[in-house]
């Protein structure tokens, strides 16, 4: 058995490279806060003295100017199985060993390439294009490879002798040993593999548990793997947590378009399409919103879907930075399928946004809303509460106008007043004494007189 | 109209915490301004802001009354408002915030309805709800149980709901009787507070502004409002009624007496009486010669003030205590204003011989500043809570509890508080605190940001700023003081309300130590000291030689002892107390101590507040008689006298303003006060003009009267009062005279008393072996539990005790110490058969702690990781011949300190000399025959980085190597252009001119930094890291 295996020792970063790459060059690590570590940095902070391991405070010290994204094991682990998916072209047993690792079992495929170097160069160049940083080893077992590409191989070595020369060099920190089982053993000196290996395995089984024999074991490549070979998704449903919150729909748009792009691998892959997708916007405390778009025809090229998602996109307002975006192919059928029922199922949804966009052409899209609640003192702030609130205030008026009228008729005031003061933080800070008056018609008006104009206005209407 | 009075019955203070939006001194400041008659604090269950309110409007002597309550909610649908008429209606008061505080945790409560249903004094004013089922349920509840005493509070806050509560609140006094009276539920004292508050909200409910929505408040109104709007807002009735309630309101927080425990007197006895029998009695053990004419005299009129300040019980409580201390054999030493009066020789509070030290009690407890005497007590830290659980036993937990202290935000946790209320990220906040240099004078925080990636234009930033800066100071919880216990004769809880601490089984009171002040109630500060366990620890191993004990007054007694002095001023003084810092060995050589004033003088110099006052450089002047000492006056004189004319003690900065400036003897302890907390509220600048103006005035030139300013604003916070440092010189003079006459006892102690001061057992342990002194390693055969003093050849050593291993367990160490055999441990396998743990076992056998069985710790290691061996079957094996690996000297380092933290054989230093050639390099003990301002080349492991905030931008580091420390100072220049082996070398290279003072004292100015660490890497150094 000889495996391949593939350790992406910066896959935050290179996952978040598309992003990263247009901002000005910086130093830029990725932290893990619950053990206060950098685990990742890229050139720039290498530079600067950063290294792996260290915790935030001497990273910030050293560096005045550093961009610091949290890590996130959901992250890595979608992007991997990117990477799984593209690799699943080439070679057929791959093994996923989250959240940064994949092993490539090479000996049954090499027949297919005419030869190892053929095969191992045609994973690379792969990799090459998917502009992921790795180290890489090859094994008897994914154990074996797995110590040498934490050591840095970088190799491809199919000779056993020259592997198990490799192997024995490798320090136990290398190893899948817990710590502290590395500090127990380097507290008896002992501090590579040879050492270890070198003691009869019984005096080990003494003093340690049989997990750790069992990890030798595989580490000779003594025992058969049980592995579980990855297989591609059935069903297309991927999500992306970009690096930082996104606040401005047009931002949106470069993730979408990678997600579009994954969505076509997956369906070229398959010889399928697709008419229907939900997008879902994930949010840090508001609940994830979904977008359902379709096309009148099944689609699978990331270019055709685009236009449809940046229409539907312009629409949208973002109450909250989006902290995550989610695809989901709905049904998907074979390319050469003839689906003459597709509008079935989606009827009611296409009447009604056919209602919807036939009053907006006539009456304008201003004038055509839905209720809301406003979950702000300010009436024209649109901040549509996030569960329906414990109460309304009774004097809130049933139709709220974002931009007041002047109040042209007589009027006489029968309630208020009600002073609103607040709105400091975003600078719209608004300090008026509203009132409800009636006019001679019998109209009830929400108004308030402007300072320093002294004019009456209109904020709202009293169904 | 006629003259319309207002009180205002329902205010909360920012102590009702993360609610009220202003303190109490500014809502009476501007309650008074505003013409109200009264103002209610009544905070959520609390009267912690009570004082603050009640001394504020004493100091501006304001036309205002202050009426003591507090608002509590029951079941979330009952709210109202307990005020005090009288003084039982306060008892009764602080009674239910007890009981209700007493069924919660910290920070919480919970009221029972039985608590109101007991009240009998206290008058309730109801806040209706706006449901009116709940109205009409408590309505009758009222009206059957407190018709007599019981208001309706409307407010009107102009929110839309005014309409809807009048007419319930109408209807409910037509139902059932009960008055209507105004009230504001004031949370700011203005209006401009408004956006606190509403960060004040977001934080409590862990929200940000924008998010709160229509639960925040909606406008101002909540701040106090000038009377003519109350007048529009509110009908004439129910404004005069909150002046009838004002007028039945007649407590006062100056009615509150404190009493002390009555049991401390024996019958027969008055207070008086019984403390002159135990000063008679001290006398006699304390003065066995007799005792001169002026001694009498100064014993005499110092029992005359304390029996005209009323003060016997104090003394007396603090005697009961230390009487205690001593049957326990415990170690114990006063300090305080009054700690070193003669009095308090003769009740052993204190070791200060007053014959040796001219320090007059008078000065201390000044009758005319009337303010409390302060004793604080330390003991041995690891004895304290011996001497609480006594103070609990005795006086019981319902008269015992400890004072508060309220944390305030501090700019830490003010930036990130209010960063995440107002939406920034909890990343960037970090990141920035991270990166912000709070001592960067020349560039302030708010300066900083933009560097930090904040645009301080942006409004959010502004934003930010204006509130950080807000909010800093403001109370955020309340804590437990350090020791200070207040003990009662009564029940404690009719005199203020304990609630609970996140401490199990201590209750705390709710106000803190300025708050007693003010009201001059008392408090006995029961504090711990690591130095005098160290101190009792050596007296121990002393006593148990010599048939004279040796204890801290037979030391004192001794006088002055030149050698000692010599020490000292050699700056030899790794771990004794005090003058063992960095900063404080630094001096030493050049303030040169000569006798036990020196010592008060020199513990009390290194610090912030004559530093920054700029007071070193011209006492050194004059002292090495560089500069004359002269006086403007005579009365200058009689205060600075002591101190060759500049001011260095806390005292005497005072004593200045009175004798100088005119200070009355309120005024100055008024000063005083605002000294101490001048960083919380800058109050210090109101004596400015009166300083200024009272010294010329009274003749004195300007200059000096600005600069006698300047000095009192040094002191500011950081003041250290001389009382203090008479107490802490002993104690400093006591461990310099064990370290030169008994120095192994003195590190012997030490030790064993660790952790406490400044020095790691790795630093104390090379002292040690500096001075000549073996040191034996940990052995399992030799050692004891903790470390020993023992004899190699007539010799006195150190044998280093079991303590030492780092987790090994108690139990391990006391079993192998009490089955050792008379003649030791013969083999391993004995000792596996104690049935230690494999944990206790290995961790012997890295700290080498079989040497004598074994020679080879890995090897050793291995065999106790063999889990078999512990079964009988396999105990007779032999062992495996498999185990091939022997640890190198290096090895062996690292095993030294990976178990026991230290190596007494190897230094990393010397085991490189030995790899490398190290010619380059000069040596710590080589550096005093270098040149004055010549280049040095030097090597060491770097040990200590401090940056202290009295020296702008400079960071003194220590590096050791096998002979010493040596001193480094690196500018802030070297270290922003040097920053990686700055920050990150564990071995350091430093390339450098040498310094030498004309006292001798050395230092290498640090030039080119090369961070050599990965020469050993493997050796983890412990560095203290900037304290």
């Amino acid at each position: 058995m000889l495996w391949l295996f593939l350790d992406f020792h910066q896959l935050s970063l290179d996952a978040l490279a598309p992003i990263l790459d247009k901002e000005e060059p910086r130093p830029c690590v990725i932290y893990e806060a619950e053990v206060n570590q950098i685990v990742q940095c890229n050139s720039y902070a290498t530079e600067a003295g950063i290294e792996v391991g260290m915790g935030m405070a001497q990273a910030a010290s050293l560096c005045s100017d550093l961009s610091i994204i949290d890590y996130k094991v959901d992250r890595e682990t979608s992007h991997l199985k990117i990477l799984a998916n593209s690799l699943y072209q080439l070679i057929g047993d791959i093994v996923l060993i989250p959240p940064a690792s994949l092993a490539l079992r090479l000996d049954p495929s090499i027949r297919f390439y005419d030869g190892l170097r053929p095969l191992c160069q045609t994973i690379m160049n792969e990799l090459n294009q998917q502009k992921v940083n790795f180290h890489f080893a090859t094994g008897w077992s994914i154990e074996s490879a797995k110590v040498l590409a934490k050591a840095k191989m970088d190799r491809i070595l199919s000779d056993q002798a020259a592997i198990h020369n490799a192997l024995l060099q490798c320090h136990l920190n290398q190893t899948d040993l817990t710590t502290q089982q590395v500090d127990s053993l380097a507290r008896v000196g002992i501090h590579t593999l040879q050492s270890l290996l070198s003691l009869p395995t019984t005096e080990i089984g003494k003093r340690f548990d049989n997990k750790l024999i069992s990890y030798l074991t595989a580490l000779r490549g003594e025992v058969f793997p049980t592995c579980v070979y990855f297989h591609p998704e059935e069903k297309f449903a991927e999500t992306i947590e970009p690096a930082y919150e996104i606040s401005q729909t047009q931002h949106l748009l470069p993730w979408v378009n990678r997600l579009l792009n994954q969505l076509a691998v997956f369906l070229r892959l398959r010889n399928q399409v697709t008419a229907s997708l939900t997008l879902t916007l994930f949010f840090r405390e508001k609940e994830k919103e979904s977008l359902q778009i379709g096309s009148a025809y099944p689609l699978s090229l990331a270019a055709n879907w685009l236009p449809l998602f940046e229409l539907h996109i312009e629409k949208l307002t973002l109450t909250e930075p989006v902290t995550a975006l989610g695809l989901t192919a709905n049904q998907t059928e074979q390319m050469n399928g003839h689906n003459s029922d597709f509008f079935y199922h989606r009827f009611h949804y296409f009447a009604k946004m056919q209602l919807l966009g036939k009053l907006q052409a006539k009456l304008g899209s201003d004038n055509v809303c839905t209720p809301t609640f406003n979950n702000d003192h300010r009436l024209e702030e649109a901040s549509p509460a996030a569960n329906f609130p414990a109460f309304i205030p009774h004097w809130h008026p049933l139709f709220i106008a974002t931009t007041p009228l002047p109040l042209s008729e007589s009027s006489q005031i029968q309630f208020g007043p009600v002073r609103i003061q607040t709105g400091w933080w975003d600078d719209q800070d608004v300090k008026r004494d509203y009132f409800i008056a009636q006019t001679s018609k019998g109209e009830l008006l929400l108004v308030y007189k402007s300072s320093p104009e002294q004019q009456w206005f209109i904020q709202g209407w009293y169904g | 109209m006629v003259n319309m009075l207002y009180s205002e019955l329902f205010c909360q203070s920012n102590f009702s915490f993360l609610c009220g939006a202003s303190d109490p001194e500014e809502l009476v400041n501007t309650a008074a301004f505003l013409n109200y008659q009264a103002l209610a604090i009544t905070d959520e269950c609390s009267v912690a802001g009570v004082v603050r309110a009640h001394a504020e409007i004493k100091r501006n002597r304001l036309p205002l009354k202050l009426i003591i309550g507090a608002s509590f909610t029951l079941a979330e649908e009952f709210s109202f408002l307990l005020l005090c008429p009288y003084k039982q209606a306060y008892s009764e008061l602080c009674r239910i915030i007890t009981n209700a505080r007493s069924r919660s945790p910290k920070g919480e409560y919970h009221l029972a309805e039985w608590d109101i249903k007991s009240v009998k004094h206290c008058l309730i004013i109801w806040l209706p709800s706006l449901n009116r089922d709940v109205n009409l349920h408590w309505g009758k509840w009222l009206q059957r149980y407190h018709s007599q005493r019981c208001w309706i509070g409307v407010q009107r806050l102009l929110d839309g709901q005014d309409h809807h509560r009048f007419t319930i609140c109408s209807d409910l006094t037509e139902s059932f009787s009960i008055p209507l009276c105004a009230c504001t539920g004031v949370l700011m004292h203005h209006p401009k507070q408004l956006p606190l508050q509403h960060i004040l909200h977001a934080m409590r409910t862990g929200s940000t502004v924008d998010k709160i929505g229509i639960a925040a408040l909606s406008n101002a109104e909540r701040a106090l409002r000038p009377l003519n709007k109350l007048r529009k807002l509110y009908p004439a009735q129910w404004l005069y009624e909150t002046q009838k309630i004002s007028e039945l309101c007649q407590f006062s927080l100056e009615e509150l007496k404190y009493q002390y425990p009555k049991e401390l007197v024996p019958t027969g006895y008055t207070a008086t009486s019984y403390l002159r029998e135990c000063v008679e009695k001290g006398i006699k053990k304390r003065f066995p010669e007799g005792i001169t004419h002026e001694v009498r005299q100064v014993i005499e009129k110092e029992l005359l003030l304390i029996k005209e300040q009323a003060y016997e019980y104090f003394f007396l409580t603090i005697y009961d205590i230390v009487q205690f201390a001593q049957q326990q054999g415990i170690l114990y030493q006063g300090r305080g204003s009054a700690a070193n009066s003669v009095v308090c020789y003769c009740l052993e509070i204190t070791a200060v011989d007053p014959r040796q030290i001219n320090v007059l009690f008078e000065r201390f407890i000044s009758k005319e500043r009337d303010e409390p005497p302060d004793i604080d007590v330390d003991f041995e830290h690891e004895k304290r809570e011996q001497i609480i659980q006594y103070i609990y036993r005795k006086y019981g937990r319902q008269r015992t509890a400890l004072a508060a202290t309220v944390i305030t935000f501090r700019f830490r946790s003010a930036f990130r508080e209010v960063g995440k209320a107002l939406g920034f990220a909890e990343s960037q906040l970090g990141y920035v605190l991270k990166n912000i240099n709070r001592r960067d004078k020349a560039l302030p925080w708010q300066s900083q940001l933009s560097a930090c990636g904040m645009d301080p234009a942006q409004v959010k930033v502004k934003q930010l700023i204006a509130l950080v800066e807000q909010i800093i100071g403001l109370p955020r919880h309340l804590s437990q003081h350090v020791g200070g216990f207040v003990i009662s004769d009564g029940p404690l809880h009719e005199l203020v309300p304990t609630e609970n601490t996140a401490m199990p089984d201590r209750t705390v009171i709710q106000w803190d130590k300025d708050d007693l002040e003010s009201l001059a109630l008392l408090k006995v500060d029961i504090l711990a000291l690591g130095m005098l366990t160290a101190i009792q620890k050596s007296f121990h191993l002393l006593n148990k030689q010599f048939p004279q004990p040796v204890s801290i007054p037979f030391i004192t007694r001794l006088g002055d002892d030149r050698q000692v002095y010599d020490m000292v001023c050699k700056a030899d003084t790794v771990g004794v107390f005090q003058i063992e810092s960095r900063a404080q060995m630094t001096m030493l050589p050049r303030l040169k101590p000569r006798c036990y004033y020196d010592l008060v003088v020199q513990i009390a110099i290194v610090r912030p507040g004559p530093i920054q006052g700029e007071m070193v450089h011209p006492y050194l002047r004059r002292r090495h008689q560089l500069d004359p000492v002269v006086y403007p006056s005579k009365e200058v004189e009689s205060v600075l006298g002591r101190t060759m004319g500049v001011p260095i003690f806390q005292e005497q900065v005072i004593q200045l303003a009175m004798v100088a400036a005119g200070f009355s003897g309120g005024e100055a302890d008024q000063l005083r006060r605002a000294m101490a907390s001048w960083k919380k509220n800058g109050r210090l600048y109101e004596f400015q003009e009166k300083v200024v103006s009272g010294m010329t005035q009274r003749g004195y030139d300007k200059h000096y009267a600005n600069q006698i300013f300047e000095q009192i604003k040094g002191f500011g916070g950081y003041g250290f009062p001389e009382a203090h440092s008479a107490s802490f010189a002993v104690l400093a003079y006591v461990s310099c005279w064990l370290k030169h006459y008994f120095p192994v006892e003195f590190y012997v102690g030490l030790l064993n008393s660790w952790p406490m001061g400044f020095y790691t057992p790795s630093q104390l342990v090379r002292d040690a072996q500096q001075h000549n002194i073996k040191v034996l390693p940990v052995c399992i055969n030799a050692s004891s539990i903790e470390h020993e003093v023992v004899f190699v050849q007539s010799e006195k050593a150190i044998r280093l005790g079991f303590t030492l291993i780092k987790g090994l367990s108690d139990k391990a160490k006391d079993s192998i110490v009490s089955h050792r055999p008379c003649e030791g441990y013969q083999s391993l396998r004995q000792i596996q058969q104690l049935s230690l743990s494999r944990a206790d076992l290995t961790a012997l056998a890295s700290a080498n702690a079989f040497h004598q069985l074994a020679d080879n710790r890995y090897q050793t290691r291995w065999e106790m990781m063999n889990q078999e061996k512990n079964l009988p079957l396999f105990a007779n094996q032999d062992s495996q011949q498999s185990f091939a690996f022997t640890p190198s000297s290096l090895d062996n380092l690292i095993e030294d300190y990976a178990a026991t933290g230290l190596s007494i054989e190897h230094h990393p230093i010397a085991l490189l000399a030995n790899q490398r050639s190290l010619n380059k390099y000069c040596w710590s003990k080589d550096l005093s025959n270098k040149k004055n301002k010549s280049l040095v080349r030097i090597i060491g492991c770097v040990t200590g980085r401090q940056a202290p905030g009295t020296a702008s931008g400079v960071t003194f580091l220590t590096l050791e190597d096998h002979f010493g420390n040596i001193n480094v100072v690196v500018w802030q220049a070297t270290a922003r252009h040097q920053q990686q082996p700055y920050l990150k070398a564990s071995l350091l290279q430093v390339d450098g001119i040498l310094e030498r003072s004309p006292e001798g004292v050395i230092h290498v100015i640090a030039g080119k930094l090369t961070d050599r660490s990965d020469w050993l890497s493997a050796i983890n150094v412990p560095s203290r890291d900037f304290h």
